[in-house]
């Protein structure tokens, strides 16, 4: 692939919780890894620690498009940002499924479900009980397959959505 | 992208345009290897041959640009014609290189007029009429003819640098779209081929004292203050949202690219030609007649019409 498809594969972008306790790294296109700061992991619950996951989800989401952008940019010479309006009807159409899309992933023992909307509206399920039976470098990488599984369900399903209406055979 | 990549990435459009046609079909991916769980791998492998066959040819469309003319090449061509005039211009002054000042030898033509200024009979009156009076007229032609040529070499220069940097923006923004292809939000692109807007007339000469030639010098827009570009640079939008639609975009943009280069070397072309068309057709505007007197013979140096004719004083 193209310095593009290379440097979107290799870029690292971060979140930080909005109260600091946790800090999210997305890597190599669909790894993360998760730092706990102040002790955080071992006095928190299962439900809070699933919202502050979903919250540095977006962060994350939102950090890694910036980026991408700014990838985009630097490589093509075009910086315009976000999105105009849709030229098409076929486009409106288009970015509407798109942002429909709901996306899944879960670690390989099914303790953390992650789930996303368009990219936008995160959910992160944490089995109750996980906190006090995983260690913390256990449950990152737990933490670590859901999101790596959620990231290429996402691809994979816009990659349908764009054969469905970009496909060759489309008009 | 250096030039020399050319070859290199277009051969990797190529591939890109297979991988991500597949992709967007729903195969998967993976360090070199195409797969689809409900397929096995045979008949992954026909549909991956399939594919292959549909993008055969993508690289080769670029092979009529990677052995293109250089532009340094040109560059060095035109300095060459510049160090030329500057060596005429500086005749005798000891300046080297293209730097250029007026030649005083050239001006000593006036001494001659005043020399010869006792001098009558025909071979005198040719003289004046034909070689003293139309001198300044054949020396600023024969150096329109030079500025022609080295504008030619400086065209030619910018024209192949105009379509190499065409050629290199159309390579890189096919692969960028076909990286983007399946991110969140591709962006339609566009190329940007700038050969025609590359040369331009640089001014027309015409000379005075009775002889009236009008020709254009070109040069290459960007090197040449003033320049007035033939044409536009042109952007080509294209829609980045499926592997073929690209690669036809990409078809699309070659085919005009190379238009440009043919309308712009047909410029050159004129140019070149109406120089040599006025050599051809107006020596005179060029070269003295050469005089009576050179096929004197002694029978007739001294003949009233034909020979030297007689000095005053």
């Amino acid at each position: 692939m193209g310095e593009l498809a290379d440097r979107v594969e290799t870029m690292r972008v971060r979140a930080t919780a909005p109260d600091g306790s946790l800090t999210a790294e997305l890597y190599d296109r669909d790894q993360l890894t998760l730092t706990f700061h102040n002790d955080y992991y071992r006095q928190c619950d299962d439900d809070d620690l699933g919202r502050r996951l979903a919250a540095v989800a977006s962060l994350l989401w939102v950090a890694r498009t910036r980026e991408y952008e700014r990838i985009y940019s630097d490589v093509t010479g075009d910086y315009s940002t976000g999105e105009g309006p849709p030229a098409t009807e076929r486009e409106r159409d288009w970015r509407a499924e798109r942002d429909a899309i709901e996306a899944h992933g879960a670690s390989e023992d099914g303790r953390v479900r992650v789930r996303a909307v368009g990219l936008r509206n995160w959910t992160v399920t944490i089995r109750p009980g996980t906190t006090r039976t995983l260690d913390e470098q256990q449950f990152i990488a737990a933490a670590g397959q859901a999101a790596g599984a959620l990231i290429r369900d996402q691809f994979t399903r816009l990659a349908a959505l764009s054969n469905k209406y970009y496909g060759n055979d489309q008009p | 992208m250096s030039w020399e990549q050319l070859g290199d990435h277009a051969a990797k459009i190529q591939q890109s345009a297979i991988i991500m046609d597949l992709r967007q079909r729903g195969f998967g991916y993976d360090k070199g290897r195409v797969y689809d769980s409900s397929m096995t791998d045979e008949q992954v492998q026909t549909v991956v041959d399939i594919t292959a066959g549909r993008f055969a040819g993508v690289a080769a469309m670029f092979d009529p640009f990677i052995k293109t003319a250089d532009p340094a090449g040109f560059d060095r061509l035109s300095e060459r014609l510049a160090t030329e005039v500057a060596h005429w211009l500086n005749a005798g002054q000891g300046k080297g290189g293209t730097e250029m000042a007026a030649n005083p030898d050239l001006g000593r033509m006036d001494d001659v007029k005043n020399l010869v200024e006792p001098w009558f009979g025909a071979a005198a009156v040719n003289f004046r009429d034909n070689f003293l009076s139309k001198w300044p007229g054949i020396t600023a032609n024969q150096f329109l003819l030079i500025m022609i040529l080295k504008g030619a070499a400086e065209a030619e220069a910018g024209v192949w640098r105009a379509a190499r940097a065409s050629i290199d923006d159309i390579a890189h923004k096919a692969q960028a779209a076909l990286d983007a292809m399946l991110d969140c939000n591709p962006k339609d692109l566009a190329f940007l081929l700038t050969v025609a807007g590359s040369i331009g007339a640089v001014g027309g000469f015409v000379t005075t004292g009775g002889l009236s030639l009008t020709l254009t010098v070109l040069g290459e827009v960007s090197a040449s203050a003033g320049a007035i570009p033939f044409g536009d640079k042109k952007e080509l939008p294209f829609s980045g949202k499926n592997a073929m639609a690209i690669v036809n975009a990409v078809q699309g943009a070659i085919t005009e690219l190379i238009g440009q280069v043919i309308a712009a070397e047909n410029k050159i072309l004129e140019s070149l030609n109406a120089g040599l068309s006025a050599v051809a057709g107006s020596s005179d505007l060029f070269i003295a007649p050469r005089p009576a007197l050179a096929d004197a013979t002694p029978a007739t140096i001294r003949d009233e019409t034909a020979g030297l004719g007689s000095a005053l004083g």
